[in-house]
């Protein structure tokens, strides 16, 4: 196969590289393959890492407070020294068709004080639909605080055609709120969650 | 691609000659040959003119976005295929012109600078080339299908990715695919580079251009399944009823900016690192001194690689991280400068006392050094959170990573063309029209995005297709300098054609401080099968 007539002449040929060695190619072979099970185990570990952070993000979150759905109800005494300012806003997400506001806009609140406030929403459709509240809070620390016994924002709100419901809010303010903070803002966000008819949905 | 077939009858390096080359003689333009090849250099010519192409495709869609900027108002384009064209613009460019460039030179490079003959698995080396073509016919298809391409942003940011129509699920499905084929593709290199050296050459003997290669295709195998991920929950999103981004059902669409910017940033990394090796090949050549502290600049390579891993909260300052994580993200991103200068320093002390030249390769290398090194500056300018508060989503950020892209990996692939071209084809190029290539790119791409600096400190945001007056005597500018910096990457194609057709004969060590296997023991140009009998490295 014209071995022989291949010179290297500043390179040494060794025997167990010559190309009509198969016992060397299968050699190479094998640890290839090794190495190629090897590095394709890395693909489904990274695969299981990022499904991993779905659940591991939620709970950074919740460590971290960021989280805003809900809280655990814990009995206090009402802090009478101090008042915090809880303002109420109600936001629709794009194009979503319901009259969404709050009835009352501003409540001033000591920590510990049970209260209850309404948000006002109509279905102006002319068929039903179904929303749900997302609330947010600013400060973001605010919400570590803010404890909702019951809101409309725990589940899915179904509404009927030009239907006008007063949703409520019972909330208090945990007593250990600090000094820094002296007002708090409870924003919702209703989005429709209406199944679409198509795949994709509309938000 | 006609180029290695014949084999050299340069008896001065008979070794590479063999009598199989005879009998492996296919013709030209075989069309067998083209989809079945699995030798590492078809395959590597492949790639490589796949990305020149592709190449000039993103490139047009960033002259029309050039063009609608050129004046306020909108004159050439709806809003909506403007957003396409700046989301289709970024995927080609990233995954249809850099990252098959840099795997092409991975693969013509690669055997020969080790002494092996190929690649470790040579017929998956095939199908991650063959993979790209189905999905860059998607990505095109996408603009033609109801609702157009994906105009989200090559992010993908929920939840405006979750609207829009096939032609963003058709852009998923080609991102897969690539990322297949990435996947692929440095399975093969980190198999071939770890097992397949000739005896001999040690890992701390390999070429630059090995280490930086092997250290990316690690990068690429951890983070392109963190995307696969992302992108199928989009998916699921949009189709299968689940809420990984949605609000409403649970989900959080700042989840998506995580997963995404952890794959993100490494692959900023990806697009880079390669270029860094090819620089680190081409400065001791021209410098006729070898690469100062080749130790250092391993280590720099596998540290900037591994911190990528805990940098990617500096793409979401503004997203309402707690100060504490903004922090750390700080000072990690502006840790990454310190090895990334120790190998700027080096290239600089390679050439320091060299006996320099400057042709065509080595100007770009010299404009990779002093672009790269702005385009480092306004990514450090970047990191410090209150100046990011302001400047994220301006014209900032695009200046600064078009400052890193194009005379980072671009150059870098350009000055490789350069430099290889004389080896895998046996042709010189033409050496005026290199360097009237090179003279008309800087200063037009200087033209073009040193005064986004301006807009984007300005106040100016990205992804806009008409913007406030203010800001019209800049996107003037940078048009301008735009379709100069386009027009004259024609000179570039001219060059390759014209050299591979008519160029003068290369020697086989054409460039006399080239010390890599392929410029020493091989000739011009590379026979069709090298190295079947591995050499022995002193």
């Amino acid at each position: 196969m014209g071995v022989g007539r291949i010179r290297f002449y500043f390179i040494q040929v060794f025997g167990q590289f010559s190309v009509s060695d198969n016992a060397h190619r299968l050699q190479v072979q094998h640890t290839n393959r090794i190495m190629l099970f090897k590095l394709l185990l890395i693909v489904p570990v990274m695969l299981i890492f990022c499904a991993s952070l779905v659940p591991l993000y939620r709970q950074i979150c919740k460590v971290l407070g960021i989280t805003a759905t809900r809280s655990m109800a814990a009995n206090t005494q009402v802090d009478t020294s101090r008042f915090i300012a809880v303002d109420f806003v109600a936001n629709l997400n794009t194009n979503f068709a319901w009259n969404f506001a709050p009835v009352e806009k501003h409540v001033d609140i000591h920590p510990g004080e049970k209260m209850t406030v309404n948000y006002r929403v109509t279905n102006t459709l002319p068929y039903a639909t179904t929303g749900r509240a997302v609330p947010s809070f600013a400060p973001i620390e605010g919400g570590l605080y803010f404890n909702k016994i019951e809101c409309f924002c725990f589940s899915n709100q179904t509404m009927q055609a030009g239907e006008t419901r007063d949703m409520p809010v019972t909330f208090y303010v945990n007593t250990n709120i600090p000094k820094e903070i002296g007002a708090i803002a409870l924003s919702y966000t209703f989005f429709n969650v209406t199944e679409a008819s198509d795949g994709a949905k509309k938000l | 691609m006609s180029t290695a077939i014949t084999p050299t009858h340069d008896h001065t390096y008979q070794g590479a000659h063999d009598a199989r080359d005879h009998h492996d003689d296919h013709g030209p333009g075989s069309w067998t040959r083209i989809f079945t090849t699995t030798n590492h250099k078809d395959i590597g010519s492949m790639y490589l003119w796949f990305s020149l192409f592709m190449f000039f495709v993103g490139g047009s869609m960033a002259l029309l976005i050039r063009a609608e900027l050129f004046q306020p108002g909108l004159q050439f384009v709806q809003p909506e295929i403007f957003n396409s064209l700046t989301t289709v613009h970024a995927l080609i460019m990233i995954f249809g012109a850099v990252m098959p460039a840099f795997t092409g030179f991975a693969n013509w490079l690669i055997p020969m600078q080790i002494g092996a003959a190929d690649m470790a698995f040579p017929r998956m080396n095939n199908w991650s080339f063959w993979l790209m073509i189905p999905a860059a016919i998607l990505l095109f298809a996408s603009f033609f299908v109801p609702g157009g391409a994906a105009a989200s942003g090559w992010t993908l940011y929920p939840p405006l990715s979750i609207q829009g129509g096939i032609g963003l699920d058709m852009t998923i499905l080609a991102i897969h695919i690539l990322g297949a084929s990435s996947i692929m593709g440095s399975i093969n290199i980190i198999t071939t580079l770890l097992n397949m050296r000739a005896p001999g050459m040690t890992l701390m003997k390999m070429p630059m251009f090995c280490w930086t290669w092997l250290i990316t295709a690690y990068l690429m195998i951890a983070v392109m399944p963190v995307l696969a991920g992302a992108i199928t929950m989009l998916l699921t999103d949009r189709h299968f009823g689940t809420s990984f981004f949605n609000a409403a059902g649970g989900g959080d669409p700042t989840m998506f900016m995580h997963i995404f910017w952890f794959f993100g940033h490494p692959e900023v990394y990806i697009l880079i690192l390669p270029a860094f090796g090819i620089v680190s090949q081409i400065i001791p050549t021209f410098a006729r001194k070898p690469l100062f502290g080749y130790a250092s600049m391993v280590y720099a390579t596998a540290s900037i690689a591994m911190l990528s891993f805990i940098v990617w909260g500096h793409h979401m300052f503004t997203v309402g991280m707690p100060a504490a994580g903004q922090l750390f993200f700080m000072y990690a991103t502006m840790l990454i400068a310190v090895p990334t200068g120790v190998k700027i320093f080096n290239w600089i002390a390679t050439m320091w006392r060299g006996s320099l030249s400057f042709e065509t390769p080595m100007l770009f290398c010299i404009g990779f050094l002093c672009m790269f090194t702005l385009g480092g500056f306004s990514g450090l300018v970047l990191a410090i959170v209150p100046v990011d508060i302001t400047l994220h989503n301006t014209y900032y950020v695009v200046a600064h990573f078009h400052y890193v892209l194009f005379p980072g990996a671009i150059w870098g692939l350009m000055a490789g063309v350069y430099f290889w071209l004389p080896k895998f084809t046996g042709r010189m190029y033409n050496e005026t029209l290199g360097k009237w290539h090179f003279w008309l790119s800087a200063i037009s791409f200087n033209i073009t995005f040193f005064p986004q600096h301006f807009l984007g400190l300005a106040g100016m945001p990205r992804r806009i297709p008409d913007y406030a007056l203010q800001f019209a005597e800049w996107n003037m500018v940078s048009s301008i300098g735009a379709f100069i910096l386009g027009f004259s990457q024609l000179l570039f194609v001219w060059n390759v054609v014209s050299c591979i057709r008519s160029g003068e004969k290369a020697k086989a060590k054409q460039w006399e401080g080239a010390d890599s296997l392929e410029w020493t023991h091989l000739p011009s140009p590379v026979p069709y099968h090298t190295f079947e009998i591995a050499p022995v490295i002193k």
